[in-house]
């Protein structure tokens, strides 16, 4: 490629951009401005909309794009009508309007290919279209600009409401034109939104991207480091049996060295005297050699360890850092909504208002582009199903307008909430019962047992549609299984709630950015994989003959519910190991309130791991869903849990084997209650308390406490003493009372260290009591190991 | 290590000659890296190749066709990695132990190759390679530029880079 090629294409690209910038603008004020503002609202909508064609228009100019350039002005011409007052905006006007931008973001995708002569002809009727609406004439058959369109627009009799002068106006263009460089009184109104001076510079998003890959393997070199105080910890433990054999001798060496000394040389030894002199002498020695390299060992481990502290907090800070470099405002996403909505109502004969709150919460990129198709999804479906036509609302005593609101809010521990909800007609249960009764084959013993919950659920599942037909918007009951696969995959959840007749409403559950989560790293087949903590619910070792055949199918029965069981192995299409011990690990995982139990060869431990995406050839893999890099460096794959869920579906389960009487003995994840109002506390319980592979959940003070532990299933409670609202003691006391909880192991943790108040512990039945100063991790998990 | 540093300079140091070579040689030459696979050699256009490397360990990738060796690690991003042997299914020994991987780049593509030893960089002349070769079926064909007289396989890496048939992209 020659330079002036180059160049081009790099002007191009900053074009593009700009002009970006310029369209959404130009949309979200139109939409704006079509909901009548109040007056002053409304010139300054004007002015911004008339300066932002003007850029635009001069930006194309600049590289040579004369079909936008010729657009924008003639867009610009009819906005600096309205400025003038020289015309009043009608329904038809915004439609032009509107349909100005479409065709300008259609030449937009055109941009580094020819122009075909159809989008060409079409760009020449636009402009003589607006140069029509520019002097107040009614333009016939608009539709004839957009395919889509022809459909709608049956009514609007009402003549122009403008001056009734065409022709008089026309000898304006000339004093038009120097209006732009003079731009009127309020110069900084180009963004309306409130601005704090900042100062900002644009960066490429892959440049971003690079600096958040580095910044992301700078945590592996925090996991390797954990992972090289573990080889330190694990030769120190080797010298220790040194110290140990060392000992058992020490006796016999003692009275060899002491038969040494001895002047007078009896028969025997003195052969070899010498020897055994030379001997011990090296012995020795080699014992204070070991000595030392154990003291080197030894100072190694702990300054590894400090540097691990050390590095990996910078490395968090570091990350934190980059992270929030790369979250941009929700409006990024939203703000192209209003005008999307507003073009699928139309076709739809649908009248439709949108309105966002919360847009300017902020939230990772990464989640926000893959949020996109969702949203959309359910949207769309909205507009679709969800909002009647105009004639029905009116029946039903609804505002002819149906409101679809989507509702950002920032909630606690890094997540956002997403709720969108509709005014319309709800979704039809009944229907839906009808389609999973018939598509599930569900026995009419059943049928009273489904739940409303279990039927709305079910609109997750992909091939279901209540719509009797489908259309290019939705019903080919796709949309709803990738959203639920989007969310999840996201680490979110989504829910929805209706109401007949009146709503519906998505709640969509999200982090504010993906870094690292909890993993169980385990092994299927001699390999190994990480599957989300948050997804598992048990992990479970149980004998061979505890795996039972219902219906052809491998099941497991815990806690008097019947899961399912199939072999991991299987569905990742792996080579079976074979097995001898008599004994199967099993991990089960929960789905939206499904259980399903995968066997595998067993569970290494779990972790804290960082997901990567694959490139591009891997687009899509079934059943693994991303990598992430262990602190040896290892690459695993991540399992793709949903993935799974309907691989299992498939699967023959071959594992079965008949037996009754199933007792599942519960291997890892005991769950933990933690109660301090203190969070340096809180974290360091929470830390040692997960080091040590239980669950823990925390609260920040009694009240709070008891209210987890009703939510909550609970192996045993660590709770402060003084706390606000409600303290340990009265915790304790209120645990006890509660005949479900009576025998929960409660251990009291404090700071008090007198007699009365550990009296006063057992008193109100605290099944123990650890001294803050005597505390000590050891002693803390000690105690829980014999109590639970 | 010392080895590959020396084919990545070389590369380098190919790549900002190329210009001055072209206009002293008349006629069409592509520059390209030979590698050995098994018991054939390959050659891949030195242009679509961004780096060589040495690698001790690929994660196999379970629910993939077999022509995917499996996954690395490469600065940070994960790249899959491609048995073109497999991909083109050229009959012959399996490799039994991959020691380099070529990362091998075409616009939002990138992805690693595996070889079992880099032969090194040379040039070749277009009207040498003879395209009609009986052991290329048509479903590889494509890929395939033609073979040289010195029995070297030219891969042509841009249509491979572009072809549907190398991306994985399945539901359940």
């Amino acid at each position: 490629m020659d330079k002036k090629q180059e160049f081009l294409k790099k002007m191009l690209a900053t074009f593009r951009m700009e002009a970006e910038e310029n369209i959404d603008a130009l949309s979200a004020y139109l939409i704006e401005l079509e909901k009548n503002p109040d007056e002053s609202r409304k010139s300054e909508l004007i002015e911004v909309i008339y300066r932002s064609a003007h850029s635009l228009k001069g930006a194309s100019r600049a590289v040579n794009l004369s079909e936008i350039e010729s657009i924008c002005h003639s867009f610009e011409d009819v906005m600096s009508a309205v400025k003038n007052d020289e015309i009043k905006f009608n329904s038809q006007v915004f439609d032009i309007l509107h349909k100005t931008v479409n065709l300008i973001t259609e030449l937009m995708n055109q941009l580094e290919v020819e122009i075909d002569t159809e989008l060409s002809s079409r760009v020449l009727s636009h402009i003589e279209d607006l140069s029509m609406v520019e002097v107040g004439l009614e333009v016939e058959n608009i539709s004839t600009n957009n395919i889509k369109e022809v459909v709608v627009k049956p009514e609007n009799p009402k003549p122009a409401t403008q001056n009734p002068k065409p022709a008089t106006q026309n000898p304006k263009p000339e004093t038009r034109n120097p209006q732009p460089q003079t731009p009127n009184p309020k110069p900084k109104t180009r963004n309306p939104k409130p601005q704090t001076p900042k100062q900002t510079i644009r960066v490429s998003t892959n440049k971003l991207d690079n600096l958040l890959f580095q910044a992301e393997e700078m945590l592996s070199l925090k996991l390797s480091g954990i992972q090289r105080t573990k080889n330190l910890q694990k030769i120190l433990g080797k010298f220790s049996v040194w110290n140990k054999e060392v000992l058992s001798v020490l006796t016999s060496t003692n009275s060899i060295k002491r038969l040494l000394d001895k002047k007078e040389t009896g028969n025997q030894i003195s052969i070899n005297k010498k020897d055994i002199s030379e001997v011990v002498q090296f012995y020795e020695w080699a014992n204070s050699y070991i000595k030392e390299i154990e003291k080197d060992v030894n100072a190694l481990r702990n300054f590894t360890h400090q540097e691990v502290y050390t590095t990996g907090a910078k490395i968090e800070t570091l990350l934190e850092d980059v992270k929030d470099l790369i979250t941009v405002p929700m409006s990024t996403l939203l703000d192209v909504f209003p005008k999307m909505i507003r073009d699928i109502a139309k076709d739809l004969g649908k009248e439709v208002e949108l309105i966002i709150e919360g847009d300017n919460i902020e939230i990772d990129r990464r989640i926000l582009e893959k949020l996109r198709t969702p949203l959309i999804h359910i949207l769309r479906n909205s507009i679709d199903y969800g909002i009647e036509i105009p004639e029905i609302r009116s029946n039903s005593n609804k505002n002819t307008t149906g409101t679809i609101s989507l509702k950002v809010e920032q909630l606690e521990n890094n997540k956002i909430e997403i709720l969108i909800s509709d005014d319309g007609a709800g979704i039809d249960l009944k229907k839906l019962k009808q389609l999973y009764i018939k598509n599930e084959n569900i026995s009419d013993n059943d049928i009273d047992s489904i739940t409303d919950a279990d039927c709305i659920n079910y609109i997750f599942r992909s091939g279901i549609s209540t719509s009797g037909i489908v259309t290019d918007l939705s019903g080919r009951g796709l949309g709803l299984a990738i959203v639920l696969e989007t969310v999840e995959q996201l680490n979110g959840t989504i829910d929805v709630e209706t109401e007949k007749g009146k709503s519906t409403t998505f709640r969509i559950l999200l982090p504010t950015s993906i870094v690292t989560f909890r993993g169980i790293l385990l092994e299927v087949s001699g390999r190994e994989f990480v599957v989300p903590t948050s997804k598992v619910s048990r992990v479970l070792r149980l004998h061979n003959n505890e795996i039972n055949t219902i219906k052809n199918k491998a099941t497991i029965s815990f806690n008097g519910e019947i899961i399912p069981v199939a072999s991991l192995s299987e569905i990742l299409e792996l080579d079976k190991q074979s097995n001898s011990s008599g004994y199967v690990h099993i991990i089960v995982i929960e789905i939206k309130g499904k259980q399903v139990g995968f066997v595998i060869d067993r569970f290494i431990e779990e972790q804290e791991v960082l997901v990567k995406n694959f490139n591009k050839q891997l687009t899509r893999i079934r059943n693994i869903s991303g990598a992430t890099v262990l602190g040896s460096g290892k690459v695993v794959p991540v399992l793709n849990i949903s993935d799974l869920f309907k691989s299992s579906l498939k699967s023959t389960g071959t594992v079965s084997r008949l037996s009754d009487n199933a007792k599942p003995d519960e291997l890892v994840q005991q769950s933990i209650l933690v109660v301090e109002d203190s969070i340096t506390s809180r974290t360091l319980l929470k830390n040692i308390l997960e080091a040590a592979n239980y669950k823990v959940t925390t609260a920040i003070d009694g009240l709070e406490g008891f209210t987890k532990l009703k939510e909550g299933n609970f192996n045993a409670v660590v709770s402060d003493v003084e706390m606000p609202r409600m303290n340990g003691f009265e915790l304790t006391a209120k645990i006890r009372a509660d005949k479900k909880h009576a025998e929960l192991p409660v251990i009291l943790v404090t700071s008090l260290s007198k007699r009365e108040d550990k009296e006063k512990g057992i008193d109100v039945g605290a099944s123990a009591y650890i001294v803050k100063s005597s505390f000590d991790q050891s002693n803390l998990l000690e105690i829980l190991e014999r109590l639970i | 290590m010392k080895n590959d540093k020396k084919t990545i300079l070389k590369q380098r140091a190919d790549k900002l000659s190329i210009s001055l070579e072209k206009k002293v040689v008349s006629g069409e030459q592509i520059k390209v890296l030979e590698f050995l696979l098994s018991t054939e050699k390959y050659a891949i256009d030195s242009t679509y190749i961004n780096e060589v490397i040495s690698i001790s360990e690929i994660t196999p990738l379970p629910c993939t066709p077999d022509f995917i060796v499996g996954i690395i690690n490469l600065r940070g991003k994960i790249i899959s990695v491609m048995d073109i042997k497999k991909f083109l299914s050229i009959s012959g020994a399996d490799t039994a132990n991959i020691k380099k991987v070529i990362i091998v780049k075409h616009s939002d593509i990138e992805l690693g190759i595996i070889a079992d030893e880099i032969l090194g960089n040379s040039i070749i002349q277009l009207n040498e390679i003879q395209t009609k070769v009986t052991s290329i079926t048509d479903v590889n064909k494509n890929f395939i530029t033609g073979v040289t007289n010195k029995k070297l396989i030219v891969l042509d890496i841009k249509e491979l880079l572009l072809s549907e048939k190398i991306i994985i992209n399945e539901e359940i």
